[in-house]
């Protein structure tokens, strides 16, 4: 038997699932602890809906072990797990009013109707939906869709909440409060949540920490600032944020890169690829005076103007292409093959790792 | 979709659309039923209705024909909901090969069918010989010519008019929607009585007045399979006015047949309005 005696809300163990010839999750290890928000961030096809569905416990695994607060949950049936669920599209009952939709969990678990909608009322109001009780959901707009289904899967006081996707279907604006709403009450309720999306900045936004996955493993679990600054492969690094990514050859200096750019980092590495992201690059139409170690000249070769931010693709002399990102400023705008000077900090210089697969081939 | 020509009223528009639809539907339907009522009102005025009610043999005939009905349907509705579960989670190259199999026997002439059923069922078809060969039976016993066959047939021809309705609606239900009943601890027979059964109680419904007026009408079979043991009131009526020319008895038994139609149509309306509640617009969610 494995080891749950430390009791982590979840824990998952050398978990894996094919279906038919394809590995959809191999050797999953992930843990979480109480009152965690956890994001799953992956692209799809990367697994993260077959490992939601196997903690929600639609899916079996083929091997490994799942436990909730050390109990062992891995033949256990869906309903057995205490799970709350949001579903991507909501999967409100529509025959059901908004609250008989809230009360059905409370009703499976015996509680009398008068009871179930008590409670129900509560939730409802947590999710200032009191008033909407007596409608059908399709009367309902679609963040208020998601605010029922939200009280739907916390009215019963469950062990975990699942988010599969639930924003998707929303607009930016309405996305960006139903974040917030659902961080709000995940932190009142200190409800320990598991939630997946392929949108990296939703992730960012709301994790306590972030588990990337790709092609059915763990690329990288961490806090968002570890994850954007200390990505540890390349798949991290491109998933999460605009990246530059440069190879080249390893000197005492620095890395060299095929053009002949010279980048000094803080720490010494022997990958053989730098990450800079687009936002560290300074750009300015004077030489830099700050003493940097790495300064280039470049020509502008392309502007994107998208309101606070301005990005720039600039040929740095030589031969490489740079993505710069700078705060958008009317009256210092660059033009397309002006002259420019590029300067990075050292420590804005990071080696990553190649991926696994290809250190292995 | 709505059909909207600009020079012309939503309303008048569609009444053209329907026109030449509701001229036949008048022509070949309305006007012979009206004849019908004519003729049993002949020389009698409304003694034949009297005369029917009044008959202990033709109200057993219609009792007995509404019970062959409800057996019928019911068994169908039993054949035909778990099948049509089953259909909607099928791959889309299973359910084509379901459909076909569905839907053969109602592209086969009933007649064929019905002798098939005669094979079937006769002193030395296979069903008789099989049971010998099993050593359940000693000698074949009587299986066609008896009520058991005219069930058995009719069931088996009424099917798709059960599967399809209940089909249509359960393969609109979301899956997910299952999912969630079965993540908040709701076990099979509570996903079915507050899932399954609410979102799909329109198709049932279609499906059992399909059935359940089509097999009040029923003939071939009860005449074939029957051998006259079973009387059912197509029966009656063809013999009233094939061997008595009695045509006024027969078109009163029909209007009768009639009328018990139109309040089955009505009790399950009624039903409809009890249990359809909400806005059951599945796809639209």
């Amino acid at each position: 038997m494995p080891d749950f005696r430390d009791t982590s809300a979840l824990k998952l163990e050398n978990i894996r699932k094919t279906f038919g010839r394809v590995d959809a999750l191999s050797s999953i290890n992930l843990e979480v602890s109480a009152g965690e928000f956890l994001t799953i961030l992956g692209p799809s096809g990367s697994g993260k809906t077959t490992l939601l569905r196997l903690i929600a416990g639609f899916v079996t695994p083929d091997s490994g072990h799942l436990a909730i607060f050390g109990k062992d949950m891995t033949m256990a049936s869906a309903g057995k797990r205490e799970i709350g669920m949001v579903f991507q599209h909501y999967a409100l009952f529509p025959h059901l009013t908004v609250l008989e939709n809230v009360m059905f969990p409370l009703e499976m678990r015996k509680h009398s109707r008068r009871e179930a909608a008590d409670k129900a009322s509560a939730a409802l109001a947590a999710v200032r939906l009191v008033s909407f009780g007596d409608r059908y959901p399709n009367q309902l707009s679609g963040g208020q869709q998601q605010r029922v289904a939200l009280a739907r899967a916390v009215v019963f006081q469950p062990k975990l909440l699942l988010l599969d996707e639930p924003f998707s279907a929303l607009d930016r604006r309405l996305r960006e409060s139903m974040q917030r709403e659902v961080k709000q009450l995940q932190a009142s309720l200190n409800l320990t949540t598991i939630f997946i999306t392929h949108d990296q900045e939703e992730a960012l936004v709301m994790s306590d920490r972030i588990a990337i996955i790709d092609r059915g493993t763990i690329q990288q679990l961490g806090t968002p600032n570890e994850i954007y600054y200390h990505p540890q492969s390349i798949t991290v690094a491109k998933f999460i944020g605009e990246s530059n990514i440069l190879e080249g050859i390893e000197t005492p200096e620095g890395l060299r890169t095929p053009s002949g750019m010279l980048l000094r980092r803080a720490s010494p590495s022997t990958s053989g690829r730098v990450l800079v992201r687009p936002e560290a690059i300074r750009i300015s139409r004077e030489p830099f005076t700050n003493g940097a170690t790495n300064q280039f000249k470049g020509t502008i070769a392309n502007r994107t103007f998208i309101g606070g931010f301005t990005i720039y693709q600039v040929d740095v002399h030589g031969g490489d292409t740079l993505t710069v990102r700078c705060l958008a400023d009317e009256e210092t705008m660059f033009k397309a093959s002006e002259e420019v000077h590029l300067s990075i900090r050292e420590s804005d210089c990071r080696a990553v790792l190649p991926d696994a697969k290809e250190a292995r081939a | 979709m709505n059909l909207r020509f600009p020079a012309i009223k939503a309303e008048a528009s569609s009444l053209a659309l329907v026109s030449p639809a509701l001229m036949l539907l008048g022509l070949l339907f309305f006007y012979p039923i009206l004849l019908l009522f004519f003729t049993t009102l002949e020389g009698e005025n409304i003694g034949n209705y009297a005369k029917v009610i009044s008959s202990g043999t033709s109200m057993q005939v219609f009792l007995n024909t509404l019970r062959i009905a409800l057996i019928v349907t019911v068994v169908d509705l039993l054949l035909a909901y778990p099948l049509a579960v089953y259909i909607s989670r099928l791959s889309p190259g299973a359910k084509a090969l379901a459909f076909f199999l569905v839907l053969i026997p109602l592209w086969t002439s009933q007649l064929v069918r019905t002798y098939a059923w005669m094979v079937l069922l006769g002193r030395n078809g296979p069903i008789n010989n099989t049971l010998i060969w099993l050593g359940i039976l000693d000698a074949p016993i009587r299986l066609a010519n008896s009520e058991f066959a005219v069930v058995a047939g009719m069931t088996h021809i009424l099917l798709p008019y059960m599967l399809l309705p209940i089909y249509n609606s359960v393969s609109k239900i979301d899956n997910s929607l299952f999912e969630a009943a079965r993540g908040m601890g709701a076990g099979a027979f509570s996903t079915f009585t507050r899932v399954l059964m609410p979102l799909s109680i329109q198709g049932v419904l279609a499906g059992v007045s399909l059935v359940l007026v089509l097999s009040l009408g029923v003939f071939i079979m009860p005449a074939l399979l029957g051998g006259g043991r079973v009387p059912v009131i197509a029966l009656l009526i063809e013999q009233q006015a094939g061997s008595f020319l009695n045509w006024a008895m027969a078109g009163t038994l029909s209007a009768v047949l009639m009328v018990i139609v139109i309040i089955t149509f009505f009790i399950i309306n009624l039903a409809a309005r009890m249990f359809v509640r909400g806005r059951i617009d599945v796809a639209s969610t």
